[in-house]
């Protein structure tokens, strides 16, 4: 169990982490999500106890990390691959971690095994590529075979072969009950691998909730109602905005509505006595769910034309389309 | 590589052990697991190996022209070989904690162990045995090459020599945990080396130049002054033991000072 409470990191005049609060549970892998200097890294900094909060707390199973006896038995994790001496040996790099948590020797054989880096063990890790370094972390994080782990972006280098690798080691890791805590840029991996979602913006939590909530909540996931009479859709547009709805008509024939459900919908046009060709909820996908939640919050907006909104825009037409 | 992931469990491992003892055995694997060690070894014997005859022999030369026949004891000119050599050894405590900062690495030693000062005492518990071995063993080459070439002005009096070549390993080993202090409350590798240099060689140096009573006085106080008078044994301004106790000051400061950058920086 990992808990935030308060917890604040404020860097002169700038503030990267802002009163968090967080709780996040064993037995299921839940994804960081948020944009680029949003403030994952410096919260698993906080976690792991390298940044001091300014206010509040960040503790392991309701301890600060400097607290654990042997941390690494308690949380292990890739923060950052580069992490290391390049001149030392993958072996050795791993055996002084080992020692300084009472690890036996043993263990630094088989995570090595585990991350398939056994031939390339005695080589110095300087003269690793991006996916060695990183299996060689992600080796580091398993060497105390610890209930918690943390990964801060595990993908970032790999091939596709060694992306599934790690989305099959996240589950596995939390099938067992461990906690997963995982950030990464990448939706479409985290909509595979996570089963809750975290994601902050600006050093606020914006949402912490399971995938499928968080993609039911996005004003894009709406219901799509199609009906052949042109008549009966402006009755049945002007009925759904008396309600507050969002209703949003690009076609003479269609409309989407977001905020109300199929049934509600499909209730009213059987009062009004409206025939429908379709009626259904079109969902947003996790990327748009969140971009949608990031749009205001992102600290470095490329510029047009893949600005923020006009990217929410092309999303909405997308939607529509 | 590609199949599914096994992560098996790790052998119940004893608790109670890992801690302080960990840490430093730790520390021991790290020292000795990359190449800049064994640079820094093969130098500082290189160097002594060459600056201590050196010195031995145009001491000997001034005796014999200026027609003096006072006794040149045979480690003295070791002992001067030092002010020179003892920065190759120092390198090697010194890299211990810098290299740690400028290749990020210093976050994995503190993920493994978070408590700052029993890291800082691990890496200078490992430096200072090891630094008194190295500085003993090159105090023992400095002198053994230099006193034949001392001729008829070798005083090879061992009730001197060996008091020196012990009191030289523990000086290195001070300066060795002196510059783990200096490095970790500066953490760059070359502001640790020049802020070691100005002190050890520089500053020395500089007051050495002045005529003034009372920089003579600050002189004396200096680690690398009171380290000669610790090896060499004199009696003035203090015996060994008053040396010794002016660069434990400067061991402690410098210990403190990087122990209160590491409790209030970031990592």
């Amino acid at each position: 169990m990992i808990t935030l409470r308060g917890a604040t990191k404020r860097y002169d005049a700038a503030v990267a982490v802002d009163h968090l609060d967080l709780e996040i549970a064993p037995g299921k892998v839940t994804g960081f999500l948020g944009p680029n200097g949003a403030g994952k890294s410096t919260t698993m900094r906080m976690i792991m106890g390298l940044d001091r909060p300014t206010s509040g707390e960040a503790l392991i199973n309701g301890k600060p990390y400097a607290a654990l006896s042997h941390p690494l038995r308690e949380v292990g994790a890739l923060l950052d691959a580069k992490a290391l001496h390049p001149g030392r040996s993958a072996y050795s790099h791993l055996l002084a971690m080992a020692r300084t948590n009472g690890i036996p020797r043993k263990r630094v054989e088989e995570v090595l095994g585990i991350v398939g880096l056994e031939k390339v063990a005695k080589k110095r890790s300087g003269s690793f590529s991006l996916g060695m370094g990183q299996r060689l972390g992600i080796a580091s994080a398993l060497l105390g075979d610890p209930q918690i782990l943390l990964f801060d972006e595990p993908v970032n280098g790999l091939d596709p072969d060694g992306v599934r690798w790690v989305r099959e080691l996240m589950r596995s890791l939390a099938s067992e009950g461990r906690t997963v805590f995982v950030s990464s840029h990448l939706m479409s991996e985290m909509q595979l691998t996570a089963d809750h979602l975290v994601v902050i913006g600006r050093g606020k939590l914006l949402a912490d909730d399971t995938i499928d909530r968080v993609i039911a909540r996005s004003s894009l996931t709406a219901v799509r109602v199609r009906t052949p009479d042109v008549d009966a859709m402006d009755t049945l547009v002007r009925h759904l905005e008396e309600r507050q709805l969002d209703v949003q008509r690009h076609e003479p024939h269609e409309c989407l509505v977001s905020g109300a459900t199929v049934e509600s919908i499909g209730d009213l046009a059987f009062e009004l006595g409206i025939r429908l060709h379709e009626l259904r909820v079109v969902e947003a996908s996790l990327e748009e769910a969140y971009m949608e939640m990031t749009a205001n919050s992102i600290e470095y907006k490329s510029p047009t034309p893949a600005s923020a909104d006009a990217g929410l825009d092309r999303i909405h037409q997308e939607v529509e389309a | 590589m590609s199949s599914t992931a096994v992560s098996t469990r790790a052998p119940a491992a004893r608790q109670g052990r890992g801690g302080t003892a960990g840490a430093i055995g730790a520390e021991w694997t790290k020292l000795w697991s990359v190449r800049a060690t064994w640079w820094c070894l093969i130098g500082s014997a290189a160097l002594m190996a060459l600056f201590a005859p050196g010195l031995g022999v145009s001491m000997a030369n001034s005796n014999r022209s200026d027609n003096v026949d006072t006794d040149i004891a045979i480690a003295h000119p070791m002992v001067l070989a030092v002010n020179m050599v003892q920065f190759a050894v120092i390198a090697l405590a010194m890299l211990a904690i810098t290299t740690e900062y400028s290749t990020g690495s210093i976050r994995t030693t503190l993920q493994c162990v978070p408590v700052r000062g029993r890291m800082l005492f691990a890496k200078s518990a490992v430096a200072a045995p090891v630094m008194f071995v190295v500085g003993t063993l090159l105090a023992l080459v400095g002198t053994v090459t230099t006193a034949p070439l001392l001729f008829e002005y070798a005083d090879a009096d061992l009730g001197k020599a060996v008091p020196t070549i012990v009191c030289t390993g523990v000086y290195i080993a001070l300066m060795g945990v002196f510059s783990i202090g200096i490095g970790a409350a500066i953490r760059s590798a070359v502001g640790t080396l020049t802020t070691v240099f100005m002190i050890l060689a520089g500053l020395p140096g500089a007051l050495a130049l002045s005529s003034s009573d009372f920089t003579k006085k600050i002189l004396d106080y200096l680690p690398s002054t009171a380290g000669q008078h610790l090896m060499d044994g004199d009696t003035e301004p203090y015996g060994r033991m008053g040396a010794l106790l002016v660069v434990l000051v400067w061991v402690a400061a410098s210990q403190i000072a990087g122990y209160i950058v590491l409790r209030k920086r970031d990592a």
